[in-house]
């Protein structure tokens, strides 16, 4: 006898156990979530004085574009208190050399009310006026992708985030582009490496250096990786800033807050500290789970889980359950990629960078990358070295001064940035390693971000909670490895192929998948989370979601 | 005074910090596999630090001997970086699971064909089978004084003196050199490495000799294993932990409660 | 003679606890082999022990009495302890895992050519051979091995508070002096002076506070110091305790830590404050009776093995308790 029942259980509280909770509520069903931490959210989680008392700091998820998710307006989240602000600029650079590049939002956001994007003629003249100092040609090409962006490639990306994979042989909207001559996609482009690719796009070292740069970003892909379209795409968007920045105020936390408060008004339950143990299977047919202190939850109709292959397969189901096909899957995840030193740092005073004196926006850019411009260093060093040493000697930096837009999250007069860089796996490190490398990091970025930015020195820092791979390890389970995107995302651990085959419907009766491990991918606000919800609205006949 | 010689005996173990999810005991193979990269034993890294402290006030040529059937040069490079000038390996397939006895054999042999030493340090024990004994069956063959569980070493005059722990407090004692010492974490963790001396050292690093049973002279018969005879999980340890939560005031309003019920 | 041997250990004039334990499965062994059970007692006066000894009802004390054997000179310790097999010619050679014991098992053992496992937490007899099983817990306690040895006499340690103590006997065991054959030329390491220092005993505590590495400096024990003022007005002897990584750093004394080569203790309350909790710490106190884990880091071991958690930084909880203890006092 089950100690609760539901129509609908879903395992882990994470992103997108939260956003499928109130859809499956709103279909009528009774839903309860179990979640293993002492909080929901997953990646979209902000805590309280961090990193010092009086801030507030985002723990994972920081570019969160949530406004554009269908779910945004279905289950009114602005007014469950998730707003967002929306600064023109987007992505700024600084080379070494003193060189800079910043890049305007293409289609700024015009209405915060409901996210609606227009074309912005005059941000596309100046980023193209920025890419023109480097180079003539590459400020062309830069108006020749905007174009085909603008036409083909945006409503492209838009039908594929938010539908379910097309069964295979059966082009999906990204795959149709490579077959459209409109597209102006070379289909070869789907087997270029990030080196190749940047190479292909662009002849200036700046703009090369600053698409290598969006693709370890992006999903951690590093030069001699496979990126695939989607996040060839998904990279070029970053270099160029066609979509707006966005930051949620409050920090991300606002948008778990509002999903599960949205949730709760329709009748979801939600539990906190309760690790699910098993997923119990009769007959082929998922009929609840087991909580690990024993707890027997009943699923009526269905088990959601929002866990990535590995748990989900290997630990509550059980590999004796997989066929050799599914179990060579599940062994080839690989998760070497994505890690980071992470965090915000709380500082007295905005950084001054020496680059603001001729490009003034430099200095109030959502994103600032400072970074060495040496291609060569980029292309065939920077991994290596990450890799064997944990750190590159030529930091590629980010920093990101949120509390210009959000003064929530700061003490009157004080500013929270956060960092990062990439490192490597968390295995390659012992634990006692990582904590050296996390002081030495945290050493290193002051002493060469004040070559950018002179007002940099230590004082100017008040406290920093940098995490290192090794603590996302310990506490996401699903995040072997330590990185930030649950697995390897490119290439044959991209778009469709994600996960098992079958993705969003398990090879088990009434077991479904939600989590970023599956087709949708990394990052909050993708589209796992609806897809899965459109899956199982059509094998139960509920209502569809709104679009 | 001559330039001394120093030799550290450093084993490579599974990170024993590795949380508990990531060790699991295969009773079958007999071994408990550790889901974590490897790492000089902490103890031999402190014995190392003392090596170093000691090449800083006197001058003394370090060298560092790791033995194991398969040994990373890429762990134990970190003990060049920090300041040992020479490592060897001692691998072999042979050389797997043996008792310390024999470890200590084979070690006393790569000894006294490196020659001319001083002092030989070791960890107080190994973190993987914690076993503690290699480091005095090893003075004992090669016929040295041994000093156990020193928490701080100087050299003076040809002697080792040396702060041994005892129950009460600490001992001083004294030895002529040549000696060996195994080393406690009292005396401190191996200083810290920056990564930008680690890349510049790594550069200058040529080949690690590695040395088999046979450069040794070591006949494969008088190699003894181990003797396990099955290697189980250890009993369950978890409890069911209560959380706690709130703010700092109401969490220690909680807390006072749970002490008073436990009075 | 075929004797199970203990070495016994004095502490104070009397036999310490840990060779009433050493006597218990002593005992034990030589029974199931249906041999003898021999003490050996070493120093420069050893003869009310050795009545002592006498009275647990083993089979021989034998006393060994030297003036080179006053305090513990382990080069004279070790001579006169391998006399004393060559003379006994025992089957078991039992050590306890003392300071004592580390230092000479080793090195007794290579001088007779056999094998010794250290820190035993349980020892048998196989029945097929007669030799030794020897129980010990490897890899800092995250697994238990069982090891047979070849080799005689079969030599093991033995951990301290595993086996019961023997309980005094009947009949008396005879005493029998022995006398080892030493000089100083036999010293190789020489004593200059023993230094007696306020060691804390940690085994004797009714509340533990321990700090580790999450305690950030040194300065966080002076915070856990205010606990333990605040706590030791309830309860009996409070007293602070430390992760191995807290000594390492230099934080602390040796004589705080907690764990497999620190003390095992076992208090009614043990409260672990910034330690994660690696295994070799764990098996050192998880015999305490309530467990209060602090930790920022929600997914550490210690919360697993804890009775109660906190997940907050202890520089806010802490201070804020030790108000509210006061206060409540």
């Amino acid at each position: 006898m089950a100690d609760k029942v539901y129509d609908a259980v879903i395992i882990g509280g994470g992103h997108h156990g939260t956003i499928i909770a109130p859809y499956l509520a709103k279909a009528g069903l009774k839903v309860g979530v179990f979640e293993r931490l002492d909080h929901f959210g997953g990646g979209a989680v902000s805590f309280d004085d961090v990193p010092a008392p009086g801030f507030r700091g985002n723990f994972c998820a920081h570019y969160t574009r949530f406004y554009g998710h269908p779910a945004y307006k279905e289950f009114n989240l602005r007014d469950e208190g998730l707003e967002y602000v929306f600064p023109d600029t987007n992505e700024a650079a600084i080379f070494d050399d003193g060189k800079s590049y910043v890049a305007y939002a293409g289609w700024p956001v015009v209405d915060p009310e409901t996210g609606k994007t227009e074309y912005s003629e005059e941000n596309v003249k100046k980023t193209h006026a920025q890419i023109s100092r480097f180079s003539k040609a590459d400020a062309a090409v830069y108006l020749y992708w905007t174009e085909r962006y603008k036409e083909v490639i945006r409503p492209a990306f838009g039908r594929h985030r938010f539908s379910v994979p097309t069964p295979w042989g059966v082009p999906d909207s990204l795959e149709e582009l490579v077959t459209n001559p409109e597209s102006g996609i070379d289909p070869s482009m789907q087997y270029m490496t990030s080196k190749e690719l940047v190479h292909y796009f662009f002849e200036s070292d700046e703009l090369r250096l600053l698409m290598l740069r969006g693709f370890l970003t992006s999903c951690g892909l590093h030069a001699d990786d496979v990126p695939g379209i989607m996040y060839t795409f998904a990279t070029l968007h970053l270099v160029f800033g066609w979509e707006t920045a966005a930051i949620a105020r409050g920090g991300t936390q606002s948008i778990t807050d509002a999903l599960v408060s949205a949730g709760k008004k329709l009748g979801v339950e939600y539990f906190i500290n309760s690790e699910v143990d098993r997923v119990i299977i009769e007959d082929g047919k998922a009929k609840g789970i087991k909580l690990l202190d024993g707890t027997e939850i009943e699923a009526k109709q269905m088990v959601v889980s929002d866990n990535a292959t590995p748990q989900l397969f290997n630990r509550m189901i059980g590999e004796e359950h997989l066929t050799t096909q599914m179990e060579r899957k599940v062994d080839t995840y690989f998760f070497d990629r994505a890690q980071l030193f992470w965090g915000p740092v709380a500082v007295h005073e905005l950084p001054q960078y020496t680059a603001g004196k001729d490009n003034p926006d430099v200095n109030a850019t959502p994103r600032t990358y400072c970074l060495p411009n040496d291609l060569a260093y980029m292309e065939d060093k920077y991994m290596h070295e990450i890799f064997l040493l944990g750190m590159p000697s030529k930091m590629c930096l980010l920093a990101a001064p949120d509390s210009i837009w959000d003064k929530s999250r700061v003490p009157e007069g004080k500013h929270t940035i956060h960092v990062e860089d990439f490192t490597c796996p968390a295995r390659i490190f012992s634990r006692k390693e990582w904590r050296n490398l996390h002081d030495e990091f945290y050493e290193s970025m002051i002493a060469q971000w004040q070559k950018y930015a002179p007002n940099m020195t230590k004082d100017n820092f008040i406290a920093e909670a940098i995490e290192t791979p090794i603590g996302i390890q310990d506490t996401h389970l699903d995040m072997r490895e330590g990185g930030w995107s649950e697995g390897n995302a490119g290439g044959s651990q991209g778009g469709r192929f994600r996960g098992l085959p079958g993705g969003l419907r398990t090879f088990i009766k009434g077991l479904y998948m939600c989590s970023s491990g599956v087709a949708g991918g990394a990052g909050i606000a993708r589209g796992s989370s609806y897809n899965c919800y459109q899956v199982i609205a059509q094998d139960y006949g509920l209502r569809p979601p709104e679009k | 005074m001559k330039e001394i010689g120093i030799i550290v005996c450093a084993k490579q173990i599974p990170d024993p910090e590795a949380p508990l999810s990531d060790v699991s005991v295969n009773a079958e193979t007999q071994e408990v596999v550790v889901d974590a990269p490897p790492v000089i034993s902490p103890f031999d890294e402190n014995a190392l630090e003392v090596a170093i402290r000691l090449k800083e006030e006197l001058g003394a040529k370090i060298t560092v001997l790791s033995m194991g059937k398969k040994v990373s040069d890429t762990v134990l490079r970190k003990s060049l970086v920090a300041g040992a000038d020479e490592l060897i390996l001692l691998q072999d397939d042979a050389f797997e699971k043996l008792d310390s006895h024999s470890i200590a054999s084979a070690l006393a042999g790569a000894i006294r064909k490196i020659g001319e030493f001083d002092l030989v340090l070791t960890g107080r024990q190994a973190g993987d089978w914690d076993s503690g004994q290699v480091g005095l069956i090893l003075g004992e063959i090669l016929g040295l004084p041994c000093i156990n569980l020193a928490r701080e070493i100087k050299v003076e005059d040809g002697n080792v003196v040396v702060k041994k722990v005892i129950p009460e407090g600490y001992e001083r004692v004294r030895a002529k050199m040549p000696a060996l010492v195994t080393v406690s974490n009292e005396v401190g963790e191996l200083r810290y490495i920056s990564r930008t001396k680690m890349l510049k050292m790594l550069k200058g690093v040529g080949s690690i000799p590695s040395w088999s049973a046979e450069d040794l002279g070591i006949t494969l018969e008088t190699l003894q294993k181990m003797g396990i005879m099955t290697l189980s999980s250890p009993p369950d340890m978890r409890r069911d932990c209560q959380f706690i939560e709130g703010t700092p005031d109401e969490l220690s309003d909680k807390l006072a409660a749970v002490f008073k019920s436990l009075r | 003679m075929n004797d199970v041997m203990i070495l016994g250990d004095v502490k104070e004039g009397s036999l310490d606890i840990r060779t009433l334990e050493l006597l218990g499965v002593g005992k034990k062994l030589a029974g199931d082999l249906g041999v003898g059970l021999s003490v050996v007692l070493m120093g420069d006066a050893v003869s009310t022990v050795a009545e002592q000894a006498a009275s647990y009802g083993p089979d021989r004390v034998y006393k060994l009495e030297h003036p080179l054997l006053k305090g513990v000179n382990p080069d004279m310790w070790l001579a006169s302890l391998q006399q004393a097999c060559k003379q006994i010619n025992p089957k078991i050679v039992l050590l306890s895992h003392s300071l004592i014991g580390m230092e000479l098992g080793p090195r007794l053992a290579c001088r007779l050519n056999t094998r010794l496992t250290t820190d035993c937490i349980d020892l048998s007899i196989d029945p097929e051979d007669g030799l030794l099983l020897r129980t010990k817990p490897v890899s800092g306690g995250n697994a238990i091995s069982v090891f047979k040895c070849p080799g005689e006499p079969q030599l093991a340690t033995v951990r301290a508070n595993v086996f019961d103590p023997a309980e005094a006997a009947d009949g008396n065991g005879e005493i029998v002096d022995m006398v080892p054959e030493i000089d100083e030329s036999m010293i190789t390491v020489e004593s200059i002076e023993v230094v007696k220092e306020e060691v804390v005993a940690l085994d004797k505590a009714d509340v533990v506070i321990s700090g580790g590495a999450g305690l950030g400096d040194e300065d966080g024990f002076e915070i856990l110091q205010d606990l333990s003022k605040a706590l030791s007005k309830s309860f009996g002897s409070v007293m602070i305790g430390c992760s191995r990584v807290a000594v390492d750093k230099g934080w602390i004394s040796s004589d705080h830590q907690v764990g497999l080569t620190g003390t095992m203790i076992s208090p009614d309350i043990y409260i672990a404050v910034g330690i994660s909790g690696a295994i070799q710490h764990l098996v050192g106190m998880i015999k305490s009776k309530k467990i209060i884990a602090i930790n920022t880091d929600p997914g550490c071991n210690m919360f697993n093995v804890a009775d109660y958690g906190v997940v907050e930084d202890y520089e806010k909880v802490v201070p804020a308790l030790v108000k509210r203890l006061e206060e409540l006092s």
